[in-house]
């Protein structure tokens, strides 16, 4: 193996799993043509068609008319700038609500080292593994008008008439908030094992409270954490179908008007410029999200 | 330590809440009345056998199984395969960072948006060559894996960024073609991540509802889309009586991973 003669004789590079030597890169071409096939065809064909005058069906871009007036109608038509809106802040709410939750769980479990911690990381972890459909019907199960919440309430009497919160924008929400809190305890938990414990002593030797400690220390240099998991929660958030659609009953959202503009209304073309709109913005996002990720120290390559 | 007590109360409360949609199922699904109410009437696990065998969830429980199987075994073994080159190249500084991030993309790029691309797709191909896609195994398996394969590739990345070079240059000096190399030293060596990788596509998979749904025909009809179209109408306990079986199973796969593997397998679940 004359390779290895030679990296011996060059005193040997300190390189990880490298095989440069390698002729065939063919590997990964099932891998790509797979996902070329899969996903970049399909979306490519999905933002030509949303060009096109409004056509439900096949169309072969030989044929087709071309217009922008899909998008421009979004600008325009109050009923889908209120769906992007409503899309919008419904993703804010959520974003509010998973770190109002979620960053209790992740300062505790990082900073605790105790079994509990441990149970309560698991339980954190765990939902993400059930299916979409059966955590929005637990909510619907706890949240109806003679559900758990409402039957608890005014068995206690704090309240005569059962509180709506099913099928509209706050059981979606509340739904949503479920579904991401997970993600931000993640990031905070990966953000906060990277911040000195001892900086919340040291602040408190010198006269905080441990609340003001915390608030001035552990908190602002968490943020990159808070900002990277927010900004993931808030893109999924807004292409989230699944639970919007059980649990917000007429309510729409985004995904849930291009569910309707191709199965229900029959307007292909228009639910195509809906579809790219919300991959658009939550590409944005996502990439938003991945730079405000902390900077991990990587591993060196070469000595 | 009124602080410490504040947090560690708000921890436990957030933790009640994200456990509380599935633990409610579990007493709605063992009633044994007729209609889903809280609290339950009596006990009684007769809804489960009535669930499966005359309200017609089998058939898709077994369809979502079957599916799930084919494209965990297609997807790790292109998976891994990516993952393999990938590494390689990132090690010797050839642009890795745009091959993670197309490999990604299927779940990076929203589901709502792919599943209506892909009908747009599968109808115009089912029109012009008159093959049948939609309500396939085979339009179903090519979906599924292509929704897959980021984890496996996600995954056994991870797992392969901590071989270790000189293990491998070993089995090279002591002849080891390419292949065999790869075959019979590094595989062995990153197979937990492998196993973690086919779990999650499996289950990745099986829950697949979004791109699914839209693929979906009145005589191809998977557990996730089945559930979406019930939860509508019933009133009754089998959907809950279906979430605790997920449930239990997806707790009984967990644990038999991480004691088969030796390590937290929740980690890399993401």
């Amino acid at each position: 193996m004359s390779t290895v003669a030679t990296e011996a004789a060059n005193g040997g590079e300190k390189r990880r799993f490298s095989m440069a030597n390698i002729p065939k890169s063919w590997l990964f071409l099932p891998g790509l043509v797979w996902v070329l096939l899969g996903v970049i065809v399909p979306f490519s064909y999905l933002f030509l068609s949303s060009l096109w005058v409004e056509r439900t069906g096949w169309l072969s871009p030989r044929d087709a008319q071309w217009t922008l007036e899909h998008y421009w109608d979004f600008i325009t038509d109050p009923f889908l700038l209120g769906t992007l809106v409503r899309s919008l802040v419904v993703g804010f709410v959520s974003v509010l609500g998973a770190f109002l939750i979620g960053y209790p769980i992740a300062y505790y479990v990082a900073r605790t080292r105790s079994r509990l911690a441990l149970v309560l990381s698991t339980i954190v972890i765990f939902p993400l593994m059930v299916n979409g459909v059966i955590r929005s019907y637990g909510w619907i199960v706890l949240l109806a008008n003679s559900g758990v919440v409402n039957e608890s309430l005014m068995g206690i009497g704090l309240i005569d008439q059962p509180l709506k919160l099913l099928f509209n924008n706050t059981g979606a929400t509340i739904g949503l908030i479920h579904l991401y809190t997970p993600y931000m305890v993640l990031a905070v938990m990966a953000v906060l094992s990277g911040v000195d414990a001892s900086l919340e002593k040291a602040a408190q030797d010198l006269g905080a409270t441990p609340f003001q400690a915390f608030l001035l220390t552990t908190l602002p240099l968490s943020l990159p954490g808070i900002l990277a998991g927010g900004l993931l929660v808030f893109a999924r958030s807004i292409t989230a179908f699944t639970t919007p659609f059980i649990l917000g009953g007429g309510t729409f959202l985004m995904p849930v008007l291009i569910q309707q503009q191709f199965m229900t209304l029959f307007r292909w073309s228009e639910g195509a410029s809906t579809a790219i709109i919300l991959a658009i913005a939550s590409l944005i996002v996502m990439r938003m999200s991945r730079l405000a990720e902390p900077r991990r120290p990587t591993v060196e390559r070469g000595a | 330590m009124v602080f410490r007590g504040v947090i560690l109360v708000s921890a436990i409360l957030g933790t009640i809440f994200l456990a509380a949609p599935l633990i409610v199922l579990f007493p709605s699904a063992m009633t044994a009345g007729e209609v889903l109410s809280f609290p339950p009437q009596g006990f009684s696990l007769q809804w489960y056998p009535r669930t499966f065998l005359e309200e017609g969830y089998l058939e898709p429980f077994l369809l979502s199984l079957q599916l799930a199987a084919i494209s965990m075994v297609v997807a790790t073994f292109i998976g891994t395969l990516v993952a393999i080159q990938l590494t390689r190249w990132e090690q010797s500084g050839r642009g890795g960072k745009f091959w993670d991030s197309y490999f990604q993309l299927p779940i990076i790029l929203p589901q709502i948006a792919l599943g209506v691309a892909l009908l747009i797709i599968f109808a115009g191909i089912e029109r012009s060559l008159g093959v049948s896609l939609r309500g396939t195994y085979h339009g179903f398996v090519f979906v599924h894996v292509a929704v897959t394969l980021p984890y496996v590739v996600g995954v056994v990345s991870g797992g392969l960024v901590n071989v270790d070079i000189n293990i491998e240059r070993a089995a090279r000096d002591l002849g080891a073609t390419e292949w065999e190399t790869i075959l019979h030293v590094v595989l062995p060596m990153v197979r937990p991540s492998i196993i973690s990788g086919a779990v999650l596509a499996f289950l990745n998979s099986f829950d697949e509802l979004v791109v699914s749904m839209f693929l979906t025909t009145p005589t191809f009809i998977t557990l996730p889309v089945k559930l979406l179209q019930q939860v509508e109408f019933r009133n009754d306990p089998t959907i809950a009586v279906v979430g605790t079986v997920l449930i239990v199973g997806s707790v009984v796969i967990f644990t038999v991973l991480n004691a088969v593997l030796k390590t937290n397998v929740f980690a890399s679940y993401k």
